[in-house]
């Protein structure tokens, strides 16, 4: 009896059994084949999958439908390239001399260039429409003068609120002192009932505290944890309107905000696992607990723009504020080697979406325990050329920056979209047994060997410099921090 | 003389052949094991197939055999069943040496499980058709299942692209 005779819910069964190569093979067989798999949802969805590089099947712990979980996918797949598609040759379009004392640097909305330099002096940029080069606008936001030391800011341009934290310590005793400012004017929010609110915090001799602070509405949530020990403390969520307190998440690392949910990133208390929480705001339980594959003593850190500074540079998070891709980048201090995970994020928002739907069903407030390995993921590694080879991340940008002996500096600049990545899907299974204790042990990096060395897509952007300091990118924006000055470069 | 320990059944193929099993492990067919639950009256009469040969059958029946015992594979189980699946080339030792038939027989064994509805034979024979499928092209595909390509040029020209734009991202 001929192949093609065999009935078609046994062929559709043979084809969701062959991998996505292969399906595309088949696809060029015959008309009945071509057709069937044209034409059968499941195998859209993985010829999709395949096209896209996420050659891992999702399907197996969501129970959402095929037909939900492919408009899914296409959504995510079609988001534009934009830098990609839209920057010019020439990339470098102006330099603004801000100034060599320039301490923290924050961009917003491919518009917006907030600069603190190590006067405590808040400079703001705005840039016009795209195309424009320099900032058509600047402005100082000058809090009250003070002997405190800033640490974070956090902006939301949307209420003209710029929230800076600073702290002072003495003898062992730190004061973080919150500031609720305006940003058009640099004077108290008129909003805020409190113009700053106050933390009293004791910290070991030496140690400094680090803060990173998030806006979301009315809610403000400041990270609080030491800096050079890889311990967490808080997580303080006030209302910044009245100044009032609403609660304290214990223990976590760090954490970012998107419209509707809270990530944090912490040790997971038994396992030898770094824990990444999705929280939705409003509830004390996480929704989503994705168990990383990381020994727990290496630092989490999360964030937009963090990834550069903070307490540790060994272990980095960044999120796209659309929740559309998670990266995670790894570095042993020790081994030369980089790891830069990728989850897309339409995986997780599908697993939120399972996760508030199962909640709907039964009450209990059990998360969900994703094990590392078991969700799509992408994992790249690549040599580190020198000591000090920084990763910056923004958004699905990665930007790498490399010395040679010459000292020259070549920034390369990758854009993970799935679309570039072809085959580095790898799943790795970090049982209990394979896990090290830690950093005490020698820094090997577990299931290293295992893990299938994928090489980098194409650089998006190669740029040469002198020292590079410090990187910040955005869809429209890059911006490269030099000890000459800050160059912009505009899409 | 004391009964058999367990229930003898008899089949018919199409082919008039006949094979006396025992119950347990004509039940890993699931189409059979509802029909026998579904008569209660003893029955001596065979059960017709009449979509399996008498060859075809005694192949089944060899899988059946050596795999009676085994837990069956219950209906709410789609999460294991794309676990199994997942890996193509995961055929255990005994069942790669079984399905080790020529291309006619094979087809028909993937028939008859599907036909039966034996899950565990159909994905059996289906990973083994995968991974001869499996890096080849498909002109190779065509040859070795004797497939004759009628798409007209240009259907085949716009396959190619589409495919074309797939791999190379």
């Amino acid at each position: 009896m001929p192949f093609s005779s065999l009935p078609l819910d046994v062929l559709i069964h043979l084809f969701s059994i062959v991998d996505g190569e292969s399906l595309l093979k088949c696809r060029e067989v015959c008309r009945t084949f071509s057709t069937l798999i044209s034409n059968d949802i499941g195998l859209q969805y993985k010829l999709e999958l395949y096209h896209s590089g996420m050659i891992n099947d999702p399907t197996k712990y969501s129970k959402i439908s095929t037909n939900q979980r492919l408009e899914s996918l296409r959504t995510f797949l079609s988001r534009p390239q934009r830098w990609a598609e839209t920057w010019p040759e020439e990339t470098i379009l102006g330099t603004e001399g801000i100034g060599n004392f320039l301490e923290w640097l924050w961009v917003y909305d491919s518009k917006l260039l907030a600069c603190l330099t190590t006067a405590f002096h808040l400079r703001c940029f705005e840039f016009g429409p795209p195309g424009s080069v320099v900032p058509y606008r600047q402005w100082d936001v000058t809090p009250e003068p003070h002997l405190h030391r800033p640490k974070s800011l956090s902006i939301d341009q949307k209420q003209d609120l710029l929230v800076l934290a600073d702290s002072v310590g003495v003898f062992g005793a730190s004061l973080l002192r919150i500031h609720i400012l305006s940003l058009s004017g640099g004077s108290p929010h008129p909003n805020a009932m409190k113009p700053f609110i106050e933390i009293r915090k004791y910290v070991e001799n030496g140690f400094t505290l680090s803060l990173e602070s998030r806006i979301y509405e009315n809610l403000l949530a400041i990270g609080i944890s030491q800096a050079f020990i890889s311990q967490a403390m808080e997580i303080a969520i006030f209302d910044w309107t009245t100044g009032e307190r609403l609660g304290v998440i214990l223990g976590s690392e760090y954490m970012f905000f998107d419209t509707q949910h809270i990530l944090l990133g912490r040790p997971h208390p038994e396992q030898n696992h770094g824990v990444l929480e999705i929280h939705s705001i409003g509830r004390s339980q996480p929704l989503i607990v994705l168990l990383l594959g990381v020994p727990r003593p290496l630092h989490l850190l999360f964030g937009k723009n963090t990834s550069a500074r903070g307490v540790s540079d060994q272990y980095s998070f960044t999120s796209d504020p659309d929740l559309t891709m998670i990266t995670c980048s790894l570095r042993y201090h020790s081994t030369e080697t980089q790891i830069l995970c990728i989850f897309p994020a339409f995986v997780i928002r599908n697993l939120l979406e399972e996760s508030c739907q199962n909640n709907d069903d039964d009450t209990s407030e059990t998360p969900m325990e994703i094990p590392w390995g078991t969700w799509p993921q992408c994992t790249f590694i690549w040599p580190v050329h020198s000591q000090r080879a920084p990763i910056y991340t923004a958004g699905n940008r990665v930007a790498s920056s490399h010395h040679n002996k010459d000292e020259e500096e070549t920034l390369m600049i990758y854009q993970f979209h799935p679309r570039w990545i072809r085959h580095p899907m790898t799943f790795r299974d970090l049982g209990q047994d394979n896990l090290h204790s830690g950093l005490d042990s020698a820094p090997v990096l577990y299931g290293m060997e295992r893990i299938e060395t994928v090489p980098l897509p194409k650089p998006e952007m190669v740029i040469t410099t002198g020292r590079v300091d410090k990187v910040w990118m955005d869809d429209g924006l890059l911006v490269v921090v030099q000890p000459a000055g800050v160059t912009f470069a505009r899409a | 003389m004391a009964a058999p320990a367990t229930q003898q059944i008899k089949i018919r193929c199409n082919d008039e052949k006949e094979f006396t099993v025992d119950r347990d492990v004509l039940e890993r067919s699931v189409l059979i094991k509802n029909m026998l639950e579904d008569v209660t009256e003893q029955q001596d009469a065979p059960i017709p197939l009449p979509n399996v040969s008498g060859p075809v059958m005694a192949k089944v029946l060899e899988y059946c055999t050596h795999h009676r015992g085994e837990p069956l594979p219950s209906a709410d189980t789609e999460q294991s069943q794309d676990e199994t699946r997942k890996r193509t080339t995961d055929i255990s030792e005994w069942d790669q040496k079984f399905i080790t038939v020529d291309q006619e027989m094979l087809f028909e064994i993937i028939l008859a499980a599907n036909y039966l509805d034996i899950k565990s034979l159909l994905d059996v024979g289906c990973k083994t058709v995968a991974n001869m499928i499996k890096g080849k092209t498909p002109e190779e595909i065509r040859k070795l299942f004797n497939i004759v390509n009628d798409f007209t040029p240009e259907e085949e020209a716009q396959i190619k692209k589409e495919n074309e734009w797939a791999e190379d991202r």
